[in-house]
């Protein structure tokens, strides 16, 4: 289970195909639930709250009596890019795969970005 | 010392030199023969022993990269002369063999002298460099704006054709934008022309910056032109001088010529700095991201028109043993943001690394003495010791505050810094309680003792007394020590509930005791 603090977006990166999978949001303001994904969806979730988590889910296969979801081990990854700003990748770290991405919103650690109006360039020599 | 694109220490070798404590950034185990590099006059012995990373905020190649400077240090064997010590500490003062003062010689040149800077030869004496010159004068500044005058104008007077070597690196090839600035630039040298009339030799290196960076963006003009040329040359003017101040620089002299970096005649350069320091798991991804941030936040704001002057650097280090020491990871990492104040938007990007850092979502760990905002419920999160899972590293340090302290009640190391950031005594403790007698009759008088002297100012203590028929009578409020008397007025069991209470920063924590007392 990962922790998150204050406003981020949540989108689906990657989904393997043929496997139940989901992720659960937990201890957010609005937004707790377990979230299915399919390969080919869409996820643009919107979720804050004081702290929060994540974890990710598959439904084993072959099955194992009695226990419908497995919690997964999460490879958490933490880059900061322009314009995006700070962003969370969550991987599982065994197949199949499930990888979600999550963008913060708030202004405090991505300022609004600005298109560059700038072109520093000189012909090829 | 030697000078590498930013980009290229974190990614190109798989995100991957610095998370990788095994590769060549860290262990070097000798001097690398590199062409043109010191050939060292001693044996080395040692594995590399420091890590410097000097990451210039501001970008170049059109935007895409950022200097960075990489320092090394090895020990070598001790010459019988080494390189520094003449210089940096001289021989001892006639008449100070023993200086009453400092309880030894004094040394004619200790603590009286510029920071070591090596000759190239050294037989010669060593020369300030240009920032220690820029301190006591504008050489530095000056040598700088004359340098970018001169590439510029080869650049408008051959029509783009001539590129040097500052705007042929502040630049990128692939296109024709800056052929485009060239009317723009023709202003730009006159603004730079009357900038160096207007050299007051006597003011500040940052004060000079300030100028150079107000004339140069904070323009009113609304031509997008212009400002687009004024941004180039102020990144050409940060490149160059970074670029002297970062560029290669191999040199052996004795540690403390080394290391001790203070220049003891500045006077003017350094008073006006604001720096924070913040200390993140070398082999966590959230410090390059904490550096990209940075260097977003820098590129968002050149955009607008301001500028940050100074540095990132990266140090690497060691885990401590100081139980809250900022250094809490095999390999830890510090990034000491410093700025030169005087200069818009300098302040800015502190302030942003300052935001970012005590981001629970960046977990930066602020050095205790430099900038340093955490409150107290920040400092528990990181350091443990919250009221509702107390312990941890802070509560450890905390208890050895109370044993030099009397528990709070001496406040000799309390400040303003320490009680806002909750480095105090924050729980109350019971020294001595007791209830007599145990065993009563209807009618007998039972008397409380307690010592809570040694506990902070404004530590209260509490009395609940119950009754057999539940009947609870809070009794009145009492001093830190003494003894109160009571009626055991009914048969059954009495229960005496005493507590020491200490609210601090709205938090409460307490200590507490309870007797019983059988009546018949």
């Amino acid at each position: 289970m990962e922790s998150f603090y204050g406003p981020w977006n949540v989108r689906l990166n990657h989904v393997d195909p043929y496997f139940r999978q989901r992720f659960i949001i937990s201890g957010s303001d609005q937004a707790d639930g377990r979230y299915e994904v399919s390969s080919g969806g869409v996820v643009n979730l919107e979720v804050t709250g004081s702290a929060w988590f994540v974890s990710l889910e598959t439904e084993p296969f072959p099955p194992i009596a009695g226990q419908a979801w497995l919690e997964r081990t999460i490879q958490r990854a933490t880059r900061f890019e322009y314009p995006d700003g700070l962003i969370v990748q969550l991987d599982t770290v065994s197949l199949p795969r499930l990888s979600i991405t999550c963008i913060s919103m708030d202004p405090a650690v991505n300022p609004n970005p600005i298109a560059n109006p700038y072109d520093f360039t000189i012909p090829e020599r | 010392m030697c000078l590498r694109p930013y980009s290229s220490i974190p990614c190109t070798s798989g995100d991957a030199q610095i998370k990788d404590r095994n590769s060549t950034l860290y262990s070097y185990g000798a001097i690398l023969p590199e062409p043109g590099a010191l050939t060292p006059s001693a044996a080395v012995v040692g594995a590399q022993r420091y890590l410097q990373i000097v990451v210039c905020l501001t970008p170049h190649l059109n935007f895409q990269r950022n200097l960075a400077g990489v320092t090394k240090r090895w020990d070598l064997m001790l010459p019988a002369d080494p390189q520094g010590r003449k210089e940096r500490v001289g021989d001892v003062i006639v008449g100070e063999e023993f200086n009453e003062r400092i309880q030894g010689p004094l040394f004619a040149k200790a603590g009286a002298t510029h920071d070591y800077k090596h000759p190239d030869n050294p037989d010669d004496p060593p020369e300030p460099s240009p920032l220690q010159s820029a301190r006591t004068g504008g050489s530095f500044p000056r040598g700088v704006i004359e340098t970018v005058i001169e590439e510029i104008q080869k650049f408008v007077n051959s029509n783009g054709a001539l590129v040097g070597m500052g705007i042929g690196t502040v630049a990128a090839a692939g296109g024709g934008g800056l052929l485009a600035l060239i009317p723009a630039f023709l202003l730009i040298l006159i603004i730079l022309r009357e900038l160096l009339e207007q050299f007051d030799e006597d003011i500040r290196l940052s004060e000079h910056m300030e100028i150079i960076s107000a004339a140069l963006l904070n323009t009113i003009d609304p031509n997008p032109l212009r400002r687009a040329a004024g941004l180039f040359t102020w990144q050409l003017i940060a490149y160059m001088a970074f670029k002297l101040q970062q560029g290669d620089d191999d040199f052996e002299a004795i540690s403390y010529a080394v290391m001790d970096a203070h220049d003891y005649l500045d006077t003017s350069c350094n008073v006006n700095v604001d720096s924070v320091e913040v200390f993140f798991d070398a082999v966590d991804d959230r410090l390059i991201a904490f550096v990209d941030a940075l260097i977003a936040f820098e590129r968002m704001q050149e955009i607008q028109g301001k500028a940050f002057l100074g540095y990132a650097g990266l140090r690497f280090m060691a885990r401590t043993r100081a139980l809250i020491g900022m250094q809490k990871f095999d390999t830890t990492c510090s990034v000491e943001v410093s700025c030169l104040r005087d200069v818009s938007g300098s302040q800015e990007v502190v302030d942003y690394a300052v935001a970012l850092a005590r981001n629970p979502n960046i977990k930066g760990l602020l050095h205790w003495g430099q900038r340093n905002d955490y409150t107290m419920a920040e400092v528990e999160r990181i350091y443990g010791d919250r009221a509702l899972n107390p312990g941890g590293n802070l509560g450890l340090w905390r208890q050895a505050l109370a044993l030099v302290t009397d528990n709070g009640r001496l406040n000799g190391f309390s400040s303003e810094f320490s009680r806002r950031t909750g480095l105090e005594v924050v729980v109350p403790r019971i020294e001595a309680f007791s209830v007599t007698p145990s065993v009563a009759h209807v009618g007998d008088t039972a008397t409380i003792s307690w010592d809570c002297t040694n506990n902070p100012a404004g530590t209260l203590t509490r009395v609940q007394h119950t009754r057999p028929n539940s009947q609870v009578t809070p009794l009145i409020v009492l001093p830190l020590a003494g003894l109160h008397h009571f009626p055991l007025d009914q048969v059954g069991t009495h229960l005496v509930t005493f507590s020491a209470v200490y609210r601090f920063n709205d938090v409460e924590r307490l200590d507490k005791r309870t007797a019983y007392i059988s009546v018949s």
